[in-house]
C-alpha cells in the first residue's frame, strides 16, 4: 500500500464532470485507491462520496492506492489531481 | 372551443403533449412488505428493491438518451454533467443507500430513494464551496426522476416528442424550454400567462402559433389527443376526433399550412429585401435575441445581426451561475450564426421583473429601482469577471461582438467593465436611466457606442409602471419628455462621434421605428418577428419625409400629435410579400 498527500492544482478540483473522470481512471486499475479530505474519505470508485468530500482547487487531499499497479495508479492519480486532465482519457482509451 | 390569449399569430394542428409535472405520491406503503412478511419467505424489502432496479433501468436510459441530445444540441461540457448523474445513479452508493432504507424500514422504493436524494442533498449544502452546495438540486433532481421511474414505469420527456406537437403547459419555464426539441413544435397552449410570458416571447420569434392564458385547458386535452390552435384568435380546440370531425380538421389542416406557408413567404421576402428607405437610403436593422436557436431564426429572415443579445436568457436556462467556458460557448455559437454581422452582447440583466432563482436577490421594496442590470454584477465581482471575460474570449477569436452594460448612471460602472476586459472589445452602454441622459457627456468618452432602451427610460423619465393598469394609459413613448431625451442622446452623442441605436420595442414597430430614424438614430434592433412589417414600411419612406416627421415630433404639443404624424408616414404599408 501507498499513500501521499497531493495539492489539487486542476481548476474545477473534483467537481461533478472532473470526479467522473476520476471514477473512470480509479476503475482502470486493480488497486484499490482511497481518497481522503480531513476527517472525511470516499473510494476511488464511488463519484458520491467523492463529492461530498467537497475537493476544490488548493486542497490538499490524501491518496492511498492498494493492489499490483498501485505504483502506477498513484502516478496517474497524481497527474489528475496536479491539473492534467489528460491522463483521463489515456487511460480510458489505453486499458 | 376555449378562448385565451392570442400571443404568436398562425394556425397549428398536431398532438397534444400535456407538460405536468408528475406527483408521485409520497408514503406509499410497499405491498410487498406484508406479503413477504406472511409467506415467510423472501428477506424484507426485496420486491421494493426488485421495483428500484427496474425503475434504474429506465431512469439510466433515460440519462443515456438525454446525454446524446445535449451533446449535439447543446455542449460537451453539459453532456458530460449528465454523463456524472448517469453514474450517481448506477453507482454503488445510491443502490447501497436505498436498500440500507429498504431493509430497516417498510417504505416503498419510490420514498426509500428520495429520501436518500434528499439526505445526500442536505450534505452537498453543508459543504463550504458554493460549487457543491448548488449540487443539492442536481442530486434532489436525479432521485425525483428515478422516483418517477420507479412510479410510472417512464420518465416524461421533453425532447422525445412526436413530429407536430401540440405543447400543452400550465406554464413554460427557460429550463423547460431548453429541453424542449423545438423543431416538432406546431403550437403552444398554455393555462396561465399572458402575450409577454417566457413561451409567448419565444413562440413569436421562432413563429410558432401560440395561444397562452387559456383556462382549465390541461384538464380538458388528454396527452395525445388532436389539438388545433389558433394564434391570430386566441382559439384552442382541444377536443378533435379524427373519424367525427373530418371535414373540421381538414379546414385546420388547410389553414395551418397556409399560415406556415405566408408565414415563409413573409421571412423569405424579408430575407431578400435589403432594410432601406424608398430613396435607398441603407439602415442598419438587426434583431434583439436571447438564444442560439433565435440567431438563427433572426439570420433567417434577414437581420443585420443583433443590438441586443439578453444574456439572462441563457443564465435563466440554467441552474447556477454558468462559468466563464460555458458562456463563451453559447456567445460563440450565436456570433458565428450571425457572423459576419455584429451582435451585441448585454450583460447580464436581472432582477426587477427577471430573477434569477439561484441568485438568491431578497426581497426589495422598490425592484425597478433596485439591484438590477450593472448594480447586480457590481456586487458580484465573480460573475462580473466571469461574463465579461467570456465575451472578450469571443472577441478575441476574432468574432465580431460588442459588449453592452445595462443601467448604467455614471463612468466608474464602465470602467470597472473595461478594466475586467482587457481592451479587447468595443464597449458600450444601454442608455435607459434619466441620469445616463441628462449627464450623458460624462460618459460619451468611455464608451465606443450607446443604445437607448427606450421601454425603461419611459418608464423612468414619465414615473409611470407599465405593468400598472391603473396608470398604463400614461405610458408613452411620444411623450414629449422621452423625445427631447432621445433627441439629446442623439446629438450629444454624434458630437462625440458616438453612433447610437434603440433596442427597445420603440424599434420594432413601424410607426415609432420611423420616428427614432427621424431622429437620427444609426441602428434599429427589433424583435425577430417585427423585421418583415419594418423592412416594408421604410419602403414607404423617404428621406424628405423623415425630416419633416423630425420637426413635428419635436415641435408637437402632445403625444398624440407626434404619434398620429408618425402613423400618417407607415399607414399604406401592406404586405409587400403576398
Amino acid at each position: 500500500m501507498i499513500e501521499e498527500m497531493i495539492d489539487v492544482a486542476s481548476e474545477e478540483g473534483l467537481h461533478t464532470r472532473p470526479a467522473n473522470n476520476f471514477v473512470k481512471l480509479a476503475k482502470g486499475f486493480s488497486s484499490k485507491i482511497t481518497i481522503a479530505k480531513g476527517e472525511k474519505s470516499a473510494s476511488g470508485t464511488s463519484l458520491l462520496k467523492i463529492m461530498k468530500l467537497g475537493v476544490v482547487q488548493g486542497d490538499s487531499v490524501k491518496v492511498t492506492c492498494e493492489g499490483e499497479d498501485e505504483a502506477k495508479a498513484m502516478e496517474v492519480v497524481r497527474a489528475f489531481l496536479q491539473g492534467d486532465a489528460s491522463v483521463a482519457g489515456r487511460e480510458e482509451t489505453g486499458s | 372551443m376555449i378562448k385565451g390569449i392570442a400571443a404568436s399569430s398562425g394556425v397549428g394542428v398536431g398532438q397534444a403533449v400535456v407538460m405536468t409535472a408528475r406527483e408521485v405520491p409520497q408514503g406509499s406503503v410497499a405491498a410487498s412488505k406484508a406479503g413477504s412478511a406472511a409467506d415467510g419467505g423472501s428477506p424484507p424489502g426485496s420486491d421494493e428493491k426488485q421495483r428500484f432496479r427496474a425503475g434504474r433501468e429506465i431512469a439510466l436510459s433515460y440519462y443515456q438518451e438525454l446525454v446524446q441530445r445535449v451533446r449535439t444540441a447543446a455542449s460537451e461540457e453539459e453532456a458530460e454533467i449528465f454523463e456524472g448523474h448517469i453514474e450517481i445513479l448506477g453507482g454503488e452508493d445510491l443502490e447501497e443507500g436505498t436498500y440500507v432504507l429498504l431493509e430497516t424500514d417498510t417504505i416503498s422504493a419510490e420514498d426509500a430513494v428520495r429520501s436518500f436524494c434528499e439526505e445526500t442533498a442536505q450534505e452537498f449544502e453543508e459543504l463550504e464551496s458554493e460549487y457543491f452546495q448548488q449540487r443539492a438540486s442536481d442530486i434532489r433532481d436525479i432521485g425525483s426522476r428515478l422516483a418517477e421511474a420507479i412510479h410510472f414505469g417512464s420518465i416524461a420527456d421533453l425532447g422525445d416528442i412526436p413530429e407536430e406537437s401540440v405543447i400543452v403547459a400550465e406554464e413554460l419555464s427557460p429550463s423547460a424550454t431548453a429541453r424542449l426539441d423545438l423543431g416538432k413544435v406546431v403550437a403552444i397552449v398554455t393555462e396561465k400567462g399572458g402575450r409577454t410570458s417566457h413561451a409567448a416571447i419565444l413562440a413569436r420569434s421562432l413563429a410558432i402559433p401560440c395561444v397562452t392564458g387559456v383556462p382549465g385547458v390541461l384538464a380538458q386535452v388528454p396527452a395525445g389527443q388532436l389539438v388545433a390552435v389558433d394564434g391570430d384568435s386566441g382559439e384552442v380546440w382541444p377536443n378533435i376526433d379524427p373519424r367525427n370531425d373530418q371535414q373540421a380538421l381538414a379546414g385546420f389542416r388547410q389553414r395551418a399550412s397556409s399560415s406556415h406557408q405566408l408565414k415563409e413567404q413573409r421571412r423569405e421576402w424579408s430575407k431578400n429585401t435589403p432594410a432601406q428607405t424608398a430613396d435607398g437610403r441603407a439602415v442598419l436593422l438587426s434583431a434583439n435575441i436571447g438564444t442560439a436557436a433565435e440567431a438563427e431564426a433572426a439570420r433567417e429572415i434577414g437581420a443585420a445581426g443583433s443590438g441586443l443579445v439578453r444574456s439572462e436568457f441563457f443564465f435563466m436556462r440554467v441552474k447556477e451561475f454558468p462559468s466563464r467556458k460555458q458562456q463563451a460557448e453559447e456567445y460563440r455559437k450565436i456570433c458565428a450564426a450571425l457572423a459576419p454581422h455584429t451582435v451585441t452582447i448585454r450583460l447580464l440583466d436581472c432582477g426587477a421583473d427577471k430573477p434569477l432563482p439561484y441568485a438568491q436577490q431578497g426581497p426589495e421594496d422598490n425592484p425597478y429601482l433596485g439591484e438590477r442590470g450593472i448594480r447586480f454584477l457590481m456586487n458580484r465581482s465573480e460573475q462580473l469577471r466571469n461574463q465579461v471575460e467570456a465575451i472578450s474570449e469571443v472577441a478575441a477569436e476574432g468574432y465580431a461582438v460588442k459588449l453592452m452594460i445595462p443601467m448604467v448612471i455614471s463612468a466608474n460602472e464602465v470602467q470597472v467593465v473595461r478594466e475586467a476586459a482587457h481592451g479587447s472589445v468595443s464597449i458600450g452602454i444601454m442608455v435607459e436611466t434619466p441620469a445616463s441622459v441628462i449627464a450623458l457627456d460624462r460618459l460619451l468618452p468611455e464608451v465606443e457606442f450607446v443604445s437607448i432602451g427606450t421601454n425603461d427610460l419611459t418608464q423612468y423619465i414619465l414615473a409611470v409602471d407599465r405593468g400598472n393598469a391603473g396608470v398604463a394609459p400614461l405610458y408613452q413613448e411620444f411623450h414629449p419628455a422621452v423625445l427631447a431625451a432621445i433627441d439629446h442622446v442623439v446629438n450629444h452623442s454624434h458630437a462625440a462621434g458616438v453612433p447610437v441605436g434603440v433596442c427597445g420595442d420603440m424599434a420594432s414597430r413601424p410607426a415609432s421605428a420611423v420616428a427614432l430614424l427621424a431622429l437620427g438614430v444609426d441602428q434599429l434592433s427589433a424583435g425577430i418577428d417585427a423585421i418583415p412589417d419594418l423592412k416594408a414600411a421604410l419602403r414607404k419612406v423617404k428621406s424628405q419625409d423623415l425630416e419633416n416627421l423630425a420637426r413635428q415630433l419635436l415641435s408637437a404639443p402632445d403625444a398624440d400629435t407626434a404619434r398620429k404624424a408618425a402613423e400618417k408616414l407607415v399607414q399604406d404599408v401592406g404586405r409587400p410579400w403576398e
